[in-house]
């Protein structure tokens, strides 16, 4: 008899999980509370980053991902929007010049190509920003795609090796008896059992996993994001600040830092994180600030001024899980036949492979990896 | 009643064809925000305010139940474009 799991979570990473299982012939069932990508992969870029990465194991998952994200349009013979794409990581002092070059050094010597950039450099790579304020930038090659695009490709895809795929279905908690996981019990009040669950909930899994005594250090950041008309070719690289990494991201400061990216549809994504909070479903929680709308404007004014007259078609906020380690909490975890995929620093890039590891691991098969790093931090109280 | 043929846009700022808004319909897509999200139909200048009303009817009549097909895609700031440098609005709160 085949296998059954429970993929809890409709974001790129329950939508990459359920379809590898169902793929290799894992009864998958994937239950997601909203629609699939209603959660923060639904807000987000569509970078496949790679230079983002933490040295050690992310970093050589993320070179995995990164070959198999720019196959996927062959494996699913559909178009995803994939391109390749440049990544400017901004220094604007010296404190975060000094940390791209650090982190340069490393992640070279694990055979990634990156480029130091001073302004003048800067100016040919990307000749509309305004460098005026910056120290010089790391440079790196990565994709972008179409996110909602690769999250319906992995369901269409899946449904057509028997995925099921429950939208509009929350889950209450998870079953377990002892140590060992045994499904999950729905707000209506009914109970899926299966062989494996799979908490692919971002933001949602510390809370979803406190009824199993289980401590996830998963926080979130809200980020809140705005869409412009589309115009010509403006923007060439996805562009984000150094300071995103060396500010501190702890859980009760407050600190901001832009990005953006033009769409291959000519929009231009310009958005901003800070506020570690609650996740809200309250009409409070998902507004967009004031603050946020001058932090934008200020940041547009600095590198991009010719954008200011640019007009702005819609904005939106989203929670995005992150760990203060910036290492995720991902594998199977003290309760049994329970696995965690959560908290990923970037998350697009590494979608086919966390796929790949967690039907790994649901059929009995030995890891290529070890995944201990990224559980150990979660504990039972 | 509008009759539709298969070339007929339904979102002219995205130029997104009633085939196109059918099939995600047929892949299972049942509210004005999953189909927005398939196709871009209502991505466009006017963020849904024309195209939306002729999606729903679309939704009806393929029989997607009424209440998917009459839900409102929220209404998010700006109700209506904005330059970037009106986002100099400075204080606290919610926009
Ligand atoms: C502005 C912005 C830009 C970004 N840009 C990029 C980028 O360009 N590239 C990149 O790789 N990453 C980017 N990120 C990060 C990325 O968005 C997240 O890391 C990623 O979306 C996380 O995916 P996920 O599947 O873990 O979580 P989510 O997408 O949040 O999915 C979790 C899902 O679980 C569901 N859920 C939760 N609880 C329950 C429950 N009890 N029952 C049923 N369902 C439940 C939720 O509704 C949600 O749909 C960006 C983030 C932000 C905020
Ligand atoms: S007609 Fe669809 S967004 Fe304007």
């Amino acid at each position: 008899m085949s296998k059954k799991a429970i993929v809890v979570g409709g974001g790129y990473f329950g939508c990459s999980i359920a379809y590898y299982l169902a793929k290799n012939k894992i009864k998958t069932i994937l239950v997601e509370q909203n629609e699939v990508g209603s959660g923060s992969s639904g807000g987000n870029f569509g970078c496949v980053q790679v230079q983002d990465s933490e040295p050690g194991l992310s970093l050589e998952l993320t070179l995995e991902g990164y070959q198999r994200v720019q196959q996927l349009e062959k494996e699913f013979n559909l178009d995803l929007e994939y391109r390749e794409m440049g990544s400017l990581l901004i220094a604007e002092n010296e404190k975060d010049m000094s940390f791209l070059i650090e982190q340069a050094k490393i992640k070279q010597s694990w055979g990634l190509k990156i480029d130091l950039l001073d302004r003048n450099e800067l100016k040919r790579v990307e000749p509309n920003l305004s460098t005026d304020s910056i120290r010089g930038a790391s440079y790196c090659k990565q994709g972008h795609l179409n996110g909602f695009k690769l999250m319906n490709a992995f369901i269409g895809q899946g449904k057509r090796y028997g995925l099921e795929v429950w939208e509009r279905t929350k889950v209450k908690k998870v079953i377990a008896a002892g140590n060992t996981c045994k499904g999950v019990e729905l707000a209506s009040g009914e109970k899926l059992y299966g062989d494996y669950v799979i908490l692919a909930t971002g933001a949602w899994t510390k809370e979803l996993c406190k009824s199993l005594g289980l401590n996830v250090p998963i926080e979130y950041v809200k980020a809140e994001a705005f869409v412009t008309e589309q115009i010509q070719p403006f923007l060439i690289n996805y562009f984000s600040l150094a300071s995103f990494f060396t500010e501190a991201h702890g859980q009760d400061e407050t600190t901001t830092s832009f990005c953006c990216v033009q769409t291959k549809s000519g929009n231009l994504l310009l958005g901003e994180t800070s506020k570690p909070g609650l996740v809200s479903t309250e009409e409070s929680g998902t507004r967009n600030s004031r603050e946020h709308c001058l932090g934008i404007y200020q940041e547009v004014r600095k590198f991009f001024p010719s954008l200011l007259n640019l007009n702005i078609l819609r904005s939106w906020t989203t929670y995005s899980p992150y760990t203060v380690s910036h290492i995720p909490v991902f594998g199977e975890v003290e309760v049994q036949n329970l696995i965690l995929a959560a908290g990923f620093k970037s998350a697009v890039v590494l979608t086919p492979i966390v796929g790949e590891i967690v039907t790994d691991i649901v059929r009995g098969e030995r890891l290529k990896y070890d995944l201990s790093q990224f559980t150990q931090q979660s504990r039972l109280a | 009643m509008l009759v539709m043929n298969s070339k007929e846009y339904i979102c002219r700022c995205e130029e997104v064809t009633k085939e196109e808004v059918l099939q995600a319909i047929r892949e299972g897509k049942q509210t004005l925000k999953s189909i927005k999200r398939a196709t871009r139909a209502g991505m466009g200048a006017c963020q849904g305010r024309t195209c939306s009303k002729l999606i729903t009817t679309l939704l009806l009549r393929e029989g997607v139940p009424e209440e998917e097909a009459l839900e409102l895609d929220k209404a998010r700031f700006p109700l209506v474009p904005i330059p970037v440098s009106s986002l100099e609005i400075g204080g606290e709160g919610d926009v």
